[in-house]
């Protein structure tokens, strides 16, 4: 969701009127956080998600191009990667699909990552269609075990999976030992921010 | 139910949407003197035994694959699991 953070201003120039529009990004869930005992659940709001999908036909050339740009291997399947210099992290989402993660510079960040790959890849700015979600704590596997059909006691650092929670798409990433960062589609992120906390709610004291 | 991603591993069925027929990957050529006939049988008729079969699955809410996934009728055993893509290649498509 983007929303205007400024007022509209009108600007008289002659005899016409023109809007200057002050736009700025209003990420999905903004400023919600919360503990549950130790755990804490926050928002990533400054995070762009930007979609790489590899043509077909161009894979070996794309895999040494993304090599000589990011200074890394492309990720496996089900899994991250991070660039040499730890500014992008990759997500594995298909075959031929990868999600660059990044903090956001600007209201195109789909040109961040075109100004390094070219034009060997599709690239399409993804933000605005994700809710990012952070956990951090001891109880994580715990709380997310009642509503995630993956194993994620077999869930180490840098793994990532798509998969579904209460009937709504989300993909998981193991950032730490501690860690997790949970994307789902915008549209639900309300409901999917709920079905988190409930079962936080439904495993824990808090 | 478990199908063993030949990528991913383990994954709840529920992951997964089930198409039908393994049969549907091998689509008839439109431009055969035979296609009317061959696109009759490739629509509409269908074989349903009872023990091994080999369907169509998508990773719906997983990688967006699909599979051909080989499975027992009698018992929902599954004996294999392979991408569509590798095995329509090996078929020549």
């Amino acid at each position: 969701m983007w929303k205007s953070a400024h007022p509209i201003f009108m600007i008289l120039t002659g005899v016409d009127s023109v809007a200057d529009y002050k736009l700025e990004p209003f990420p999905f869930l903004w400023g919600r956080e919360r503990y549950f005992g130790n755990n804490y659940l926050d928002i990533v709001s400054t995070q762009a998600i930007v979609s790489i999908a590899i043509p077909r036909g161009s894979e070996k050339d794309f895999s040494s191009e993304f090599t000589n740009a990011f200074g890394t291997y492309l990720p496996e399947p089900g899994h991250s990667v991070f660039s040499k210099n730890r500014e992008f992290l990759f997500l594995w989402m298909s075959p031929d699909q990868i999600f660059a993660l990044f903090e956001r510079d600007g209201l195109y960040p789909e040109l961040t990552v075109r100004e390094k790959l070219g034009d060997t890849g599709y690239i399409t700015d993804q933000t605005d269609n994700w809710c990012q979600i952070r956990l951090t704590g001891q109880d994580i596997v715990q709380a997310m075990e009642r509503i995630c059909p993956l194993d994620l006691n077999q869930f180490p650092l840098g793994k990532c999976a798509r998969t579904v929670m209460e009937h709504l798409s989300s993909v998981l990433v193991r950032e730490s030992d501690e860690g997790f960062l949970l994307l789902s589609p915008s549209s639900s992120a309300q409901s999917f921010l709920e079905a988190i906390e409930q079962s936080f709610l439904n495993t824990g004291d808090y | 139910m478990i199908i063993d991603h030949p990528l991913l591993g383990p994954r709840d069925a529920a992951e997964f949407v089930y198409l039908g027929d393994a049969s549907l990957i091998d689509r008839p050529d439109l431009n055969n003197p035979e296609a009317g006939k061959e696109f009759f049988e490739y629509l509409y008729l269908r074989d349903n035994p009872e023990g091994i079969h080999r369907e169509l699955w998508y990773h719906e809410q997983g990688d967006r694959s699909w599979l051909v996934v080989t499975r027992n009728t009698l018992t929902h055993e599954i004996l294999n699991v392979e991408l569509a893509r590798q095995v329509a290649l090996a078929m020549g498509r």
